[in-house]
C-alpha cells in the first residue's frame, strides 16, 4: 500500500471516528438533549414555567407516570407489555379508601392494597402469560376491563372520599428544606465518589476510559442535582412522592444493572429460548417481573388517591398510554433486550413537562393530545435514525 | 475456452478501520462455475456484494465489466437489470406467500385493467420450475410450508427468472439435506450448459471437487494466487492457500483413557410436536464415559438434537425416560436442573427444526447459522453471554453481581481459549464463528459440566478455526468432562469421536468405535439401508 | 404447554358461557305490566345515588317495573345500555345522556321500537326527544355567580378579582349551560376578570386538581374565584387549594353544583362557599311519575302530560325549550343555592342528608 494511500485512508478514518463520536453522544443523550431542549421552549413561553414551585410541581405531577414506568420498563424489556395499569391504579385508588372507609387503619390498608390488588393482579397476570403462553397483550387487555369493572362495582359508581387526616401526608407533604439539601449534596459526593471508583476499576482491567463520556455524565450530574438543590431548596423542599420516586429509580436500576435477576431479564428479552437454554428460569421471571409493574401500579393508585383526598374509579384512566410512552421515548426497544430505567426516567419527565407546559398555556386538552403523540413519534423516529446511521 | 462475461478489476474496499477487498482480481466465464473460498472475513461476501450493487458504486475503487462493458451500478436494480443475481445464504422470502408470489414480487404480469393475472403468475412460475427440474412443490404453496432445501430453490428460480446471465451462491448448502444438494447440483450443470456464468462461495471442499471448474483463493482482502482449474489444485493446496499454513492435521485426535461411566440413558422417547402419536425419538439407549469423546450422527431430521436436548430438560412435558449421570437417577425438569445437574448444552440446531415454520415459531426466520437462533444472545456483550448461565459463581448471596469477579473471570476464559475479541463489552455479533463459539464453550465451562454436549460445534466456522475448536475438545476431555457432539459433517465425527452413534429415524441404529467407522458404512445406517443389528 | 387445539377449545367454551348467560336471563323475565328503562349517564358522583333510589321507588310505588343501567360516561357503553333494554321490552325511557350531542341517535333507535324517550336531567341537543325532565341549569350559574359577587362585596369590599371557570365534559349541553350564567355574571362586572375556562374529560376531580395546581402557579396564588360545574370539580379544587393553605371561604370563593355530601361537608368546615342543591326528589319523582303517565295512557299529547304534571306544583314549571332540532316540552325544577348559613334549612331540613353525616359524630 503506498503512502498517500494509507495517510488518505487514515484521514477518513479519523473523520469517520470524530462523526462517530458526535452521533454517539447525541444517540446515548438524545432523549437528554430533547429534554432540555423542551425545558427551553416552555420556558420562554412561559414566565411561571421555570420557577422552584412550577418546577417542584412538575416533579410531584411526573412521580406518578414515573412510578409506573419503571416497571414498565422490565415488562417491555422481555418483551412484554401491560395494558391494565390504568386500571389497577384505579382500583388500588378505590381499594384503599374504601378500606379505610371501612374503618381499616391507614398503615394496614395500604399494604393490604399493595399486596391484594398489586400482587394479586400482578400474579393473575402473570400466571395466564408464564404458563399458558397468551401473549400478554390479549390478557393484560382483559384485565385492563375486568379491573376497571371491579373499581366500578366495589365503589358503586361513586367517589369515596378519605376522612383519615394522614393519608394525605403520603402524596402532599414535603421532606423539610434543610434535610432535603443535605441529602441532595449527600448525593453529589455520591456521585463523585462512585465515578471515581468506576474509573479506578477500568484503570484495574485495562478498560479505556472514555473521557468524553466522564466529562458528559459529571457535567449531567452537577447540573441536574443543582437545578434540583435550587427547586426544592427554595420552594419546599423534596415533596414525599419524589422521594418515593426516586428510591424506586434507583432500586430498579441497581437491580437492572448489578443483579443476577437483572442479567437475566435482558437475556429473557435478548432472545427467550437461548435464555431458556441457558438455564433462566423464564416462568419464575415472567411472573416476577408482572408482579412487579402491577405492585408499582398500585402504589401510584395510593399516591394519586392521597393527592385527591380520595378516589373516583375511573382514576388511571389511559395511563398505561403515558407510562408505555415514557419508557419508548426513553430508549427501551420493544424488540426487547435494550433499555435502561435512567432512559424511562426522562422519557417520563418529557412527558410530565409535555402536560405540564401546556397546561399552563392554557392548550386545550384535544391539542395536548396531538402534541403528545407527535412528540412520541417524534422520539421513536429520532431513535431509530440514530440507530441507523450506527449500521 | 468460452468466453469472459465477468470481469473485475482493482477492487478496493474499505469500511472504517479496514481495508476489506485489497487490489482483487479476477475474471469469471460463461458456463462454468468459479469457486471463490476463503476463510469467515476474507472478503468473499463483501466482493460480492460490490458485484451485485449491494455496495454500489462509487464506495469502491475499480472497474466491474460485464460482457466487455464498464458497469457502475448505482443500487441492486441496476445490476439485476444487467444480469447479475446473488442467492444468499439469508433467503429473502416472505413466508406468508406463495412460491409464485415470492417469485414475481413486484412484477407479476397484470391483465389490461391492470389488476394481478394470478393465473398466469403461476403458469410462469410452473413452467420456470419444469424448466429446472425443480419438484416437490407447487406455485401456489406458502413459503412456510416448505423446508429450507426447498426454500433455497426457489430462490433460485426467482433469481433465475430474472434472466440472470451471472449467478453468484452464497454458501448455498449449509442448510441442505444431501438429497436436496444433489437436486442443486443438477440444476447448476443445466445451467452450465445453458451458458451462465456462476460463483460459488462455499466452505465445503468435498462439493467443490464436484462442481467447480476453477478456483480463486482469498485471504485478507487479496487473491492468493491466480485462479486456477480445479484439476490443478489439491484441496490440501487450497486450504493452505486460505489459511496461510499448512494444515498438516485437520482432525487432532488424541488417545485417551476412558474413565467411568458418567452419563447413561435408557429408553429415552420424545415425542413428536405436530404429529400426535408419533416420536421424534424412540427406545435411546446409550452411554457416555469420562476420557472418550461420543460423537452422535445422522441426517437432519434423526432426532439427534430432540434427544440430546430432552435428556438436557427442554421438553418436561413430552418426553421421558430414565437418565443416570455418575451412577444416581437424576429427574431433569429443566435446562435449570440439567445445569444443576452437571449436564451443559451448547446448542446447535434450533429445538424442533424440521420445518421452517417451526423455526419462524420461535422468533427467528431463517437463519442457516444456527448459533445465532439459540446458542447466544445477540445484542447483549462477551461478557454477559459468558457468564449468563453460571451468575451464581459471581454473585453473592442476595443476587448482587460483583462485577471485578466477573470481569476477571471471564478474562480468564478469554486467555485460556484464546477467545480473540476486542473487549469484553463489545457486542458478541461482532465475533467471529469461530469466536462466538468460544464464548459459548467458555460459558458452558462455567458451569463445570460433568457433560458437555456440543450440538454442531463448527458449523459455519472456517477452516483455520475449526482446528483451534477441536484442540479445545480435547482439553476438554483431558480435565475430566465428557464430551458428546452431534455434527452433521462425517469428517468431523469420523475424525474427532472415540465412539460414534448412528441415529435414524429416531432411533440409535449404530454403535461404532473409532476404528470401526467408515464413511459408507455410517451413511448406510443415517439412511435406513442397513438396519440395526439386534 | 398449551397446544393450539386445547387453546381453542378454552376460547370456544368462553364464548359459549358468554353467550348463554345472558339468554337465560332473558329466559327469566316475565312478563309485567310496567316496564320502564332508567339509565344514568354515571354513578361518579354522590347525587345519582339518590337519584336511583327516588326514581325507582316512586316508580314501584305507581306500579312499575324498571331496569336501571348507568353508562360510567362512556357514550358506547350507553348505547348498548339502549339497545339491550328495548330488546327486555321496556315500554318508555328515562335517559341522562353521556353526550348531550349524540344522543338523539339513542331516541331515534327507541323510536323505531315505538317506545318514547325522556330526557333527564341533562338536556338532549339537535335530536328527537319526547319529554325532558331537567332542573334549571341556567339557574345554576346564575345563582352561583351572583354568590360570587356578593361574597367579592363582603369580603373583598370590591367586585374585583381573578375568576376560573372549572368546566365539566367538553361540548356538554349542561355544563354550557351551567356556564352561560357564570359568563354572563362575569361580562356584567367589569372588575372580574376570567383568566381561565377550561373542560375537564369525564369531569375528572383528578384532571381538575391538576389545572387548578398549575393555575395557582400561573398565577402566583392571586386567584379569587373558583367556579366549577359540579361537585366533583369543586372536589379537586379544593383538594388543590389545601396543599397551599387557601382552602377557605375567607380567601378564595369556590362554588360546585351537585350538593355532594363531600362538598356539604366542606360547606360547613368553611372550605367550600356555596353549593348548588338541585332537588332531587321532585326531578327522579317527576320523571318516574311521567313515565308511568306514557305507558298507561300511550296516546295522550305529551305537552299536556306534561302540564297537568307540575299543576299546582309551586316551584316546578313547564316550557317548550328548544333544543336545536325541536321543541320539547320540559319540566323544571328548582335548584337552591346552599350556603354555610343556610344549610340546615335546606339539605337538612328535606332529610336529604342527616344532621349527623353533615356535621359528623360530635356535631360542631
Amino acid at each position: 500500500m503506498s503512502k498517500t494511500l494509507q495517510h488518505e485512508s487514515t484521514q477518513k478514518v479519523l473523520q469517520h471516528e470524530n462523526m462517530q463520536v458526535v452521533l454517539k453522544f447525541l444517540k446515548e443523550n438524545g432523549t437528554l438533549v430533547a429534554l432540555v431542549v423542551l425545558m427551553l421552549i416552555f420556558s420562554f413561553s412561559d414566565e411561571s414555567f421555570f420557577t422552584p414551585r412550577n418546577l417542584t410541581n412538575l416533579a410531584r405531577q411526573t412521580t406518578i407516570t414515573g412510578i409506573i414506568a419503571v416497571g414498565m420498563t422490565m415488562v417491555i424489556l422481555i418483551n412484554g407489555i401491560d395494558l391494565s395499569v390504568g386500571s389497577i391504579v384505579g382500583l388500588s385508588a378505590i381499594s384503599v379508601t374504601l378500606m379505610m372507609q371501612a374503618g381499616l387503619n391507614m398503615w394496614l390498608a395500604i399494604p393490604l392494597t399493595l399486596i391484594l390488588v398489586g400482587g394479586g393482579i400482578g400474579l393473575w397476570n402473570g400466571f395466564w402469560i408464564a404458563h399458558y403462553k397468551i401473549p400478554p397483550f390479549i390478557i393484560t387487555l382483559g384485565m385492563m376491563t375486568i379491573a376497571r369493572g371491579l373499581a366500578l362495582t366495589f365503589s358503586g359508581g361513586g367517589s369515596v372520599p378519605v376522612m383519615a387526616p394522614g393519608f394525605r401526608q403520603i402524596g402532599g407533604a414535603f421532606l423539610p428544606k434543610s434535610i432535603s439539601i443535605i441529602i441532595i449534596l449527600a448525593a453529589l459526593v455520591f456521585f463523585f465518589y462512585s465515578l471515581y471508583r468506576s474509573i479506578q476499576e477500568k484503570k484495574k482491567y485495562g478498560i479505556e476510559v472514555q473521557k468524553q463520556e466522564i466529562m458528559t455524565s459529571a457535567v449531567i450530574a452537577v447540573v441536574g442535582l443543582l437545578l434540583a438543590m435550587w427547586v426544592f431548596g427554595s420552594y419546599r423542599g423534596i415533596p414525599n412522592p419524589v422521594v418515593i420516586f426516586v428510591v424506586i429509580v434507583f432500586a430498579g436500576s441497581f437491580v437492572l444493572r448489578n443483579t443476577k435477576f437483572g442479567r437475566r431479564l435482558y437475556a429473557m428479552g435478548g432472545n427467550e429460548e437461548a435464555a431458556r437454554l441457558s438455564g433462566i428460569n423464564i416462568y419464575r421471571t415472567s411472573l416476577i417481573v408482572f408482579c412487579t409493574v402491577t405492585v408499582l401500579s398500585a402504589l401510584a393508585g395510593i399516591l394519586l388517591a392521597s393527592r385527591l383526598n380520595g378516589a373516583s374509579p375511573n382514576l388511571g384512566n389511559m395511563f398505561e398510554l403515558d407510562a408505555i410512552s415514557a419508557v419508548i421515548i426513553g430508549g427501551t426497544s420493544f424488540a426487547g433486550g435494550i433499555g435502561t430505567i435512567t432512559g424511562t426516567v426522562i422519557g417520563a419527565f418529557i412527558i410530565g413537562i409535555l402536560n405540564n407546559g401546556m397546561s399552563l398555556l392554557g392548550v386545550p386538552m384535544f391539542y395536548q393530545f396531538i402534541v403528545r403523540g407527535l412528540i412520541i413519534i417524534l422520539a421513536v423516529w429520532f431513535d431509530v435514525l440514530t440507530k441507523k446511521k450506527k449500521g | 475456452m468460452s468466453e469472459i462475461v465477468l470481469e473485475m478489476k482493482n477492487i478496493i474496499k474499505d469500511f472504517p478501520g479496514v481495508r476489506a477487498l485489497n487490489n482483487v482480481n479476477f475474471e469469471a466465464r460463461s458456463g462454468e462455475l468459479l469457486a471463490l473460498v476463503g476463510e469467515n472475513g476474507a472478503g468473499k461476501s463483501t466482493l460480492m456484494k460490490v458485484l451485485s450493487g449491494v455496495w454500489p458504486y462509487p464506495t469502491y475503487e475499480g472497474d466491474i465489466y460485464i460482457k466487455g462493458q464498464l458497469k457502475r451500478f448505482r443500487n441492486t436494480k441496476e445490476a439485476e437489470a444487467s444480469g447479475v443475481a446473488i442467492i444468499y445464504q439469508e433467503l429473502n422470502l416472505i413466508p406468508e406467500l406463495t412460491v409464485a408470489e415470492n417469485i414475481f414480487l413486484d412484477r407479476q404480469f397484470t391483465t389490461s385493467y391492470g389488476t394481478i393475472n394470478w393465473s398466469q403468475v403461476n403458469a410462469e412460475t410452473q413452467k420456470l420450475l419444469d424448466d429446472l427440474h425443480i419438484r416437490g412443490f407447487k406455485p401456489t404453496d406458502k413459503i412456510k410450508e416448505l423446508t429450507v432445501g426447498k426454500q433455497q430453490m426457489v430462490e433460485i428460480a426467482k433469481a433465475l427468472s430474472k434472466q440472470a446471465e451471472i449467478l453468484v451462491f452464497d454458501e448455498p448448502t449449509s442448510a441442505l439435506t444431501d438429497k436436496e444438494v444433489e437436486a442443486l447440483f443438477k440444476i447448476i450443470r443445466k445451467l452450465k450448459k445453458q451458458g451462465v456464468c456462476m460463483s460459488y462461495i462455499s466452505h465445503k471442499m468435498e462439493e467443490l471437487e464436484q462442481i467447480a471448474e476453477r478456483v480463486i483463493v482469498l485471504r485478507d482482502g487479496q487473491t492468493i494466487g491466480d485462479v486456477t482449474p480445479m484439476a490443478e489444485l489439491t484441496l490440501d493446496k487450497i486450504i493452505s492457500r486460505m489459511v496461510g499454513r499448512d494444515i498438516k492435521d485437520m482432525f487432532p485426535k488424541q488417545d485417551f483413557q476412558r474413565g467411568e461411566k458418567t452419563l447413561e440413558v435408557k429408553n429415552f422417547e420424545v415425542d413428536h410436536p405436530d404429529l400426535p402419536g408419533e416420536k421424534k425419538v424412540k427406545n435411546a439407549s446409550f452411554c457416555a464415559y469420562k476420557g472418550e469423546i461420543l460423537g452422535i450422527s445422522g441426517l437432519m431430521g434423526s432426532g439427534r438434537t430432540e434427544l440430546v436436548t430432552g435428556i438436557f430438560g427442554a421438553f418436561p412435558k413430552t418426553s421421558r425416560g430414565e437418565v443416570y449421570l455418575q451412577g444416581q437417577s437424576v429427574n431433569i425438569k429443566s435446562p435449570a436442573d440439567a445445569i444443576k445437574q452437571g449436564i451443559g448444552y451448547t446448542s446447535g440446531p434450533p429445538l424442533k427444526f424440521e420445518s421452517p415454520q417451526e423455526a419462524i415459531n420461535h422468533g427467528f426466520g431463517l437463519v442457516t447459522e444456527d448459533r445465532k437462533a439459540v446458542g447466544l444472545i445477540l445484542g447483549q456483550s462477551v461478557l454477559q453471554n459468558m457468564t449468563i448461565s453460571s451468575l451464581e459463581t459471581v454473585a453473592n448471596r442476595w443476587g448482587v453481581i460483583n462485577k471485578a469477579k466477573e470481569r476477571s473471570l471471564a478474562n480468564e476464559y478469554v486467555d485460556k481459549l484464546s477467545i480473540k475479541t476486542p473487549g469484553l463489552d463489545v457486542a458478541i455479533d461482532t465475533l467471529s464463528g469461530g469466536n462466538q463459539q468460544k464464548v459459548i464453550v467458555a460459558k458452558w465451562l462455567n458451569t463445570k459440566p460433568k457433560v458437555l454436549i456440543l450440538d454442531e460445534p463448527t458449523r459455519g466456522i472456517d477452516v483455520g478455526a475449526k482446528v483451534e475448536i477441536y484442540n479445545l475438545l480435547n482439553q476438554l476431555v483431558e480435565e475430566g468432562v465428557t464430551v458428546i457432539i452431534i455434527s452433521s459433517e462425517l469428517p468431523e465425527v469420523m475424525g474427532m469421536s472415540d465412539r460414534i452413534l448412528v441415529m435414524c429415524e429416531g432411533e440409535i441404529v449404530a454403535e461404532l468405535s473409532h476404528k470401526a467407522a467408515k464413511k459408507e458404512l455410517i451413511m448406510e445406517y443415517a439412511t435406513g439401508s442397513r438396519k440395526k443389528e439386534a | 404447554m398449551m397446544t393450539q387445539k386445547n387453546y381453542v377449545v378454552m376460547i370456544t367454551i368462553a364464548v359459549l358461557v358468554m353467550l348463554i348467560i345472558p339468554l337465560l336471563s332473558v329466559l327469566e323475565a316475565e312478563a309485567q305490566n310496567m316496564k320502564i328503562g332508567f339509565i344514568l349517564k354515571t354513578m361518579q358522583e354522590a347525587r345519582y345515588q339518590t337519584d336511583k333510589s327516588l326514581f325507582m321507588a316512586k316508580a314501584e310505588a305507581l306500579g312499575a317495573e324498571v331496569l336501571f343501567d348507568s353508562s360510567s360516561n362512556n357514550e358506547l357503553t350507553q348505547l348498548r345500555q339502549v339497545e339491550k333494554m328495548l330488546d327486555e321490552g321496556i315500554q318508555v325511557l328515562v335517559l341522562q345522556p353521556v353526550n348531550t350531542g349524540t344522543a338523539g341517535n339513542l331516541v331515534r333507535l327507541a323510536h323505531e321500537k315505538g317506545i318514547k324517550v325522556i330526557g333527564y336531567d341533562s338536556m338532549l341537543q339537535k335530536g328527537p326527544l319526547d319529554l325532558m325532565v331537567m332542573q334549571d341549569s341556567w339557574s345554576v350559574g346564575r345563582l352561583q355567580g351572583e354568590a360570587m359577587v356578593k361574597w367579592f362585596k363582603e369580603k373583598r369590599g370590591s367586585v374585583e378579582g381573578k375568576v376560573a371557570l372549572i368546566m365539566g365534559q367538553p361540548a356538554d349541553a349542561n355544563a354550557a349551560a351551567m356556564s352561560q350564567g357564570v359568563l354572563e355574571t362575569i361580562e356584567k362586572n367589569s372588575g372580574l376578570e376570567l383568566i381561565a375556562q377550561r373542560s375537564h374529560i369525564a369531569w375528572s376531580p383528578d384532571l381538575s386538581r391538576e389545572t387548578t395546581e398549575n393555575l395557582l402557579i400561573k398565577y402566583d396564588n392571586q386567584i379569587d374565584a373558583f367556579v366549577c360545574n359540579n361537585s366533583g370539580l369543586a372536589f379537586g379544587v379544593i383538594a388543590a387549594l389545601e396543599l397551599e393553605g387557601l382552602a377557605d371561604a375567607e380567601k378564595v370563593f369556590v362554588a360546585g353544583s351537585d350538593a355532594d355530601l363531600r362538598n356539604i361537608q366542606y360547606v360547613v368546615q368553611g372550605k367550600q362557599v356555596v353549593e348548588i342543591w338541585k332537588k332531587i326528589k321532585p326531578l327522579a319523582y317527576k320523571a318516574a311519575e311521567i313515565a308511568v303517565e306514557i305507558v298507561k295512557n300511550p296516546d295522550k299529547s305529551l305537552p299536556d302530560i306534561a302540564k297537568e304534571a307540575v299543576e299546582g306544583v309551586e316551584v316546578q314549571k313547564f316550557e317548550m325549550i328548544n333544543n336545536g332540532y325541536m321543541d320539547v316540552p320540559t319540566i323544571i325544577t328548582p335548584v337552591i343555592l346552599v350556603t354555610k348559613d343556610n344549610v340546615d334549612d335546606t339539605v337538612i331540613a328535606e332529610k336529604f342528608f342527616t344532621k349527623e353525616q353533615v356535621y359528623g359524630k360530635e356535631g360542631k
